[in-house]
């Protein structure tokens, strides 16, 4: 690494209520300790928020482009069948990105959506020691070659790095039963009712706005700053919090008491 | 002596027919057309014509309301969540709190109360009346801008083919408001014409899809703002059982969205005499 202290920016793009900030924060801070230069960055100098209308609509488009409305036939960067994003998708985005809304469900392609925001980060920025990190309810996936489908993510190595607070609820697997109970009430044509289904798993699971989606967010942080300073994405340690959770249950079971990191992530963590 | 004044038949029938001509007239140019008087077309227009629009809200059906008048499986009870009981307080239809943030009233109530606040605030109906075509303009950046809509008397679409040579006619106004739900006519109508690829319904993962409703609610191509359940439609969103918070919240959005393009629009005043509130 470089002399000085590694630079994390946080962005936020409507975490949600789950996340409490100040306690991520200095969760983090106690992790990493003096090797951690954090800030959280204010929207209005967020290079993922321009003010100037036109900057903001251009990347409005942009990320409109990355939305992956079919998911059977959309492939990543915007191969098979994507449609070019219409007028209101695009007032949508900057809808978002100026606040007006903050809905999330949509799923957007991941890999793409970082390449959108990378290149509205500053030339200056994009070094080994400044990471960007974007908080997001905003959903994304990436498409795994190997089943042909898209899957959920609850982060995103990489510069920017992305965490979705969205994905640590849908993406983490849950028993079979869920799915087809789920798929069943779709057909009846209630939006509501998923939720519902859901809300009643009640702490067996990770739920939108849930409070313990601030110790996920440190943990994924982690997982971020983990591959960005040696390029490795997780951790096989059992019980640290560096383990990639495929499950719900595992995530939980990962977060009930104090979330730790293994002897030698610890040491990581302590040397950067 | 009668109960009545003493007016001849030929009396009334002149009545009828000039001062509908005389209002049809009137609106041949309006500042916002909303196709679809269910109910976010009604909130819509109610707050449009508050503030000052004018606005004429076209009907396939006589009667108006849409879905608004029943809930699920024909029940007429409906149910809203918070916030949008505000906007029943805002009608003033009483409610009634039956969990934490979850409101019932009845559909007669709030509907009948939807519409009566439409046609006090002045906004003028036209029912029995089918939205057919948009009217196409070049707009001030070359790009076609939707300004107006085709229309037909709804029966002349229930005619055997030989005899529809009927032709309709076009009213034109600033901005359209697709409030027709499901089908999103105006937007099919677009899509049709080749001006706009939509998503179509394909699941995504979305739980809580009242909010991407509400919030999805605005300009979808120039000149066209679309509202209510269509938004589900334009936007691929799922498709949602009755849920009339979303359609209220979203009817108010609509408007919103439409005196913010009128507000943007050179020439644009509010109509004076108009209840225009802050
Ligand atoms: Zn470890």
């Amino acid at each position: 690494m470089g002399t000085g202290p590694l630079r994390l920016r946080l962005h936020l793009d409507h975490p949600g209520a789950g996340v409490d900030l100040p306690r991520l924060c200095a969760e983090l801070q106690q992790v990493i300790g003096r090797g951690l230069d954090l800030e959280v960055v204010p929207s209005e100098r967020s290079a993922f928020c321009p003010a100037d209308p036109a900057a903001r609509r251009a990347l409005a488009q942009a990320i409109a482009a990355t939305k992956v409305t079919h998911p059977a036939t959309d492939r990543p960067s915007g191969q098979g069948t994507r449609r070019r994003p219409f007028e209101g998708e695009i007032q949508f985005e900057a809808r978002r990105l100026g606040g007006d809304a903050s809905a999330a469900g949509i799923l957007y392609d991941g890999f793409w959506l970082q390449q959108v925001l990378a290149a509205a980060l500053p030339s200056t920025q994009m070094r080994r020691d400044w990471l960007h990190l974007l908080l997001t309810n905003r959903l994304i996936g990436t498409f795994d070659d190997s089943d042909r489908r898209w899957h959920a993510r609850m982060v995103l190595c990489g510069q920017p790095s992305i965490v979705s607070t969205t994905g640590m609820v849908l993406a983490p697997a849950l028993p079979r039963d869920f799915y087809t109970q789920r798929h069943l009430h779709e057909q009846s044509g209630s939006g509501v009712l998923g939720e519902h289904l859901r809300a009643q798993m009640g702490e067996a699971v990770v739920q939108h706005d849930d409070p313990r989606q601030t110790q996920v967010a440190v943990s994924l942080t982690l997982q971020a700053l983990l591959y960005w300073t040696t390029l490795e994405a997780f951790c096989t340690t059992a019980g640290c919090r560096l383990v990639d959770a495929h499950t719900q249950a595992a995530l939980v079971a990962l977060h009930e008491d104090e979330p730790a990191l293994c002897p030698r992530h610890g040491h990581w963590a302590g040397a950067l | 002596m009668g109960l009545f004044a003493k007016v001849g038949e030929k009396e009334i029938s002149r009545a009828i027919v000039d001062e509908f001509a005389r209002e049809f007239n009137d609106y041949a140019e309006s500042d916002v057309i909303i196709v679809g008087a269910g109910p976010s077309g009604l909130i819509a227009a109610g707050d449009l014509a508050a503030a000052g629009a004018k606005v004429m809200v076209i009907e396939t059906n006589n009667y108006l309301g849409g879905g608004y008048w029943v809930g699920g499986f024909m029940m007429n009870t409906i149910t809203v969540r918070a916030p949008a009981h505000k906007v029943l307080d805002e009608l003033g239809v009483p409610y009634k709190e039956v969990s934490s943030g979850l409101f019932t009233t009845t559909g007669p109530h709030a509907c009948s109360k939807t519409i009566a606040r439409a046609c006090d605030n002045g906004v003028k109906f036209q029912n029995v009346t089918r939205f057919e075509d948009v009217v196409l303009r070049s707009g001030i950046d070359g790009q076609p801008r939707v300004a107006g809509v085709v229309m037909n008397w709804s029966p002349v679409a229930a005619l055997p083919h030989e005899i529809t040579c009927m032709d309709p006619i076009a009213v034109e106004s600033r901005l359209v408001i697709d409030a027709t739900g499901h089908d999103a006519c105006v937007m099919a109508k677009l899509r049709d014409n080749g001006l706009v690829d939509l998503p179509g319904h394909e699941s995504m993962w979305v739980e809580r899809s009242e909010d991407l409703i509400v919030e999805h609610t605005g300009v979808a191509y120039p000149g066209v703002i679309v509202s209510g359940m269509a938004v589900a439609t334009v936007y691929g969103l799922p498709r949602m059982g009755p849920t009339f918070g979303a359609m209220l919240l979203s009817g108010k959005r609509a408007a919103a969205a439409a005196l913010e393009e009128l507000r943007a629009t050179a020439g644009w005043k509010p109509r004076i005499g108009a209840k225009a509130r802050a």
